[in-house]
């Protein structure tokens, strides 16, 4: 336990300056845009001004009020950002040991213990990584809410909206959906983590080889899930939900479990 | 005594690296394993600690099944490139408990490191010199050693070989690999000698200068001009 | 030191003590380094160290008792066989090398009289 511990602060400590400069950038350009979309709308409306020679009131029934949804309609490109970012931390966290300048990964494999520890403390790292990127965004839509307010004019502002439904739109802030979104995205790091340990557990064509079927497997489970649910959601019953939280968890295991099994007995440095 | 029975290792569908390789080390004794370059030699290493699966074979030390009475020495940096020697030295104490900073200080300080230096900065000789006080300062009974000499002058060379002559032996089975044996074979007690995936030769080389009045050098030559 | 790889380090360790027991550059009696110092000292493995002291245990050139450093052996006969030993290990080379040119016994007698005194007036001067 202490090892995990001491390992997983190992990590952080590795990547923590491209995660705050990261989170920086992505925090400074979402607030930008927000900002950029305010001073373009009011520019807009005054150069139609002087242009058409129209009232402010004129211009802005021609032009349209600007809401909040609108003025954050970029932070769903800087999300994907993110998102892209995240998977190849997920990646990187792993092959950095092999091609780093040094080969972090011998010592990682020799150290005294099982190999578990280093297997959940990167995926840790990950899982905190995640969680202060959901906290980011939750922070800076609450902040660019504030700076939007302040800095918009209020005949030039929509008021038709509420920041509860914003937030619905690019996610909820109900617990349990941010759950969902946490445990969704740890599956989709502990898979990546598993295709990253087949390839260097196997190298090559047969490293690519079951990487394939991993992910064909992956696919068929899902469409069949999306098969159940669209031919039978009016029906879908408990039991039936249950099965497909069921197999999900198996799966989501399954993943951990073959990771164990391949830094365990078929790793190589 | 570490035991290694049987091991083999083929990768992809090229032709086997290693075709059933067995030998052992004695405990309190230098052990050279020799082969050319590319005979699988950092393998037998690698395959002893768990660091790359085998397709056959068993490593026994002291009849059991355990890597954590063995250090290991490779022949490359494995502490992360920010860190200094300091750094590697706490890090080492924080997850061994078999850990030893005294000797680890007293080695420290025979070879001139400083605590301060940034391992990735330092040469290639303190690299190798650095290297082996994180594997003597493990009190474990065998140590493994990839190619402790290449690479570095011999000037360095004579201050590293100091060490196999020092109290630091006691208690140490030590095998070490090598393609170059010359200013190190009066320290070595027992080669092994590897092609082809097999061991073809084994000598006490006290005993073969005895019996066939041959340097272990002698005997190279005549194995790998066969 | 530097050693002769074709033959057994152990032994070179043994033949460079019996030089100075010759000598007298190692007294009867007189304490010698353990082991571990030997080693450490001419750099050879410890091991190798240990042979041959067990070596010269053997052949009586030094006493060990538990506990205490290992002594030149007390006993003069030893180290006078000693002497004879590595006189008469020399003496066979040379007479094998003259041998080999065949020069006559007068010849080599006065060549190694008159040799080995300027030799010993040149180590005086010196």
């Amino acid at each position: 336990m202490k090892q995990y511990l001491m390992l997983t602060n190992e990590e952080l400590k590795r990547s923590w300056k491209m995660i705050v400069a990261v989170i920086l950038a992505m925090a400074s350009i979402e607030i930008l845009t927000v900002v950029g979309r305010v001073i373009y709308q009011e520019r807009q409306v005054r150069n139609y001004m002087s242009d058409a020679k129209v009232t402010e009131s004129e211009a802005l029934r021609s032009f349209g009020k600007l809401s909040f949804e609108q003025a954050s309609s970029y932070f769903s490109y800087v999300i994907m950002i993110g998102i892209v970012l995240v998977i190849l931390y997920a990646i990187q966290i792993w092959y950095r040991d092999w091609f780093g300048e040094s080969k972090y990964i011998y010592r990682l494999l020799l150290l005294p213990g099982g190999r578990a520890k280093i297997f959940f403390a990167k995926w840790t790292s990950l899982a905190l990584v995640i969680i202060s990127f959901i906290g980011l965004q939750w922070a800076v839509i609450q902040l660019s809410y504030a700076i939007f307010n302040w800095l918009i004019k209020n005949n030039y502002r929509a008021s038709s909206f509420d920041i509860s439904m914003t937030l619905k739109q690019l996610y909820t802030m109900n617990v349990v959906d941010v759950l969902i979104l946490l445990i969704l995205s740890l599956f989709v790091v502990s898979f990546l983590f598993m295709l990253v340990l087949l390839e260097r557990s196997y190298r090559k064509a047969k490293g690519l080889l079951f990487i394939v079927l991993e992910v064909i497997a992956l696919l068929v489970i899902m469409m069949g899930g999306m098969y159940v649910i669209e031919t039978l959601d009016i029906f879908l019953s408990q039991e039936i939900s249950g099965i497909m939280l069921a197999i999900f968890v198996l799966y989501f295991a399954y993943t951990i479990w073959k990771s164990l099994r391949l830094l365990k007995w078929k790793i190589s440095v | 005594m570490l035991e290694v029975h049987g091991l083999k290792k083929r990768y992809g569908r090229k032709k086997p690296i290693l075709e059933g390789v067995s030998f052992s080390v004695r405990p309190d004794s230098i052990t050279c394993l020799i082969g050319l370059n590319g005979e699988g030699k950092s393998t037998i290493l690698k395959a002893i600690m768990g660091l790359v699966p085998v397709d056959a074979g068993t490593v026994l030390v002291d009849g059991e099944v355990s890597r954590e009475k063995i250090a290991f020495v490779p022949d490359l940096q494995t502490m992360p490139g920010y860190m200094t020697i300091g750094d590697a030295l706490t890090y080492m104490g924080d997850y061994y408990p078999d850990w030893n900073p005294k000797v680890a200080e007293e080695l420290m300080g025979l070879f001139k490191l400083l605590t301060t230096d940034k391992i990735l900065e330092l040469s290639k000789g303190n690299q190798a010199k650095f290297s082996l006080v994180l594997g003597f300062a493990l009190d474990r009974p065998y140590l493994l050693l990839d190619e402790p000499f290449a690479g570095i002058d011999l000037f360095t060379k004579e201050q590293i070989s100091w060490i196999f002559s020092s109290h630091y032996m006691e208690g140490r089975g030590i095998l070490m690999t090598t393609h170059e044996i010359v200013e190190i074979e009066h320290l070595i007690d027992r080669v092994v000698f590897l092609q082809d995936g097999r061991i073809i030769d084994e000598h006490d080389t006290e005993e073969m200068r005895e019996v066939y009045g041959k340097s272990v050098q002698d005997r190279m030559l005549e194995v790998y001009q066969r | 030191m530097q050693f002769d790889q074709r033959s057994p380090v152990y032994l070179q360790v043994v033949r460079w003590f019996k030089e100075q027991i010759a000598t007298e550059e190692l007294k009867c009696g007189q304490e010698i380094p353990s082991r571990r110092e030997i080693a450490a000292q001419l750099g050879i493995n410890p091991n190798t160290a240990q042979k041959a002291y067990k070596e010269m245990e053997d052949q009586q050139l030094i006493t060990t008792e538990r506990n205490v450093p290992s002594k030149i052996t007390m006993d003069q006969e030893i180290v006078k066989k000693v002497r004879t030993e590595m006189l008469d290990e020399a003496v066979a080379q040379f007479i094998e090398a003259v041998q080999a040119i065949q020069i006559p016994l007068g010849e080599v007698v006065t060549k190694v009289e008159t040799v080995y005194q300027s030799t010993e007036r040149r180590k005086i001067d010196a």
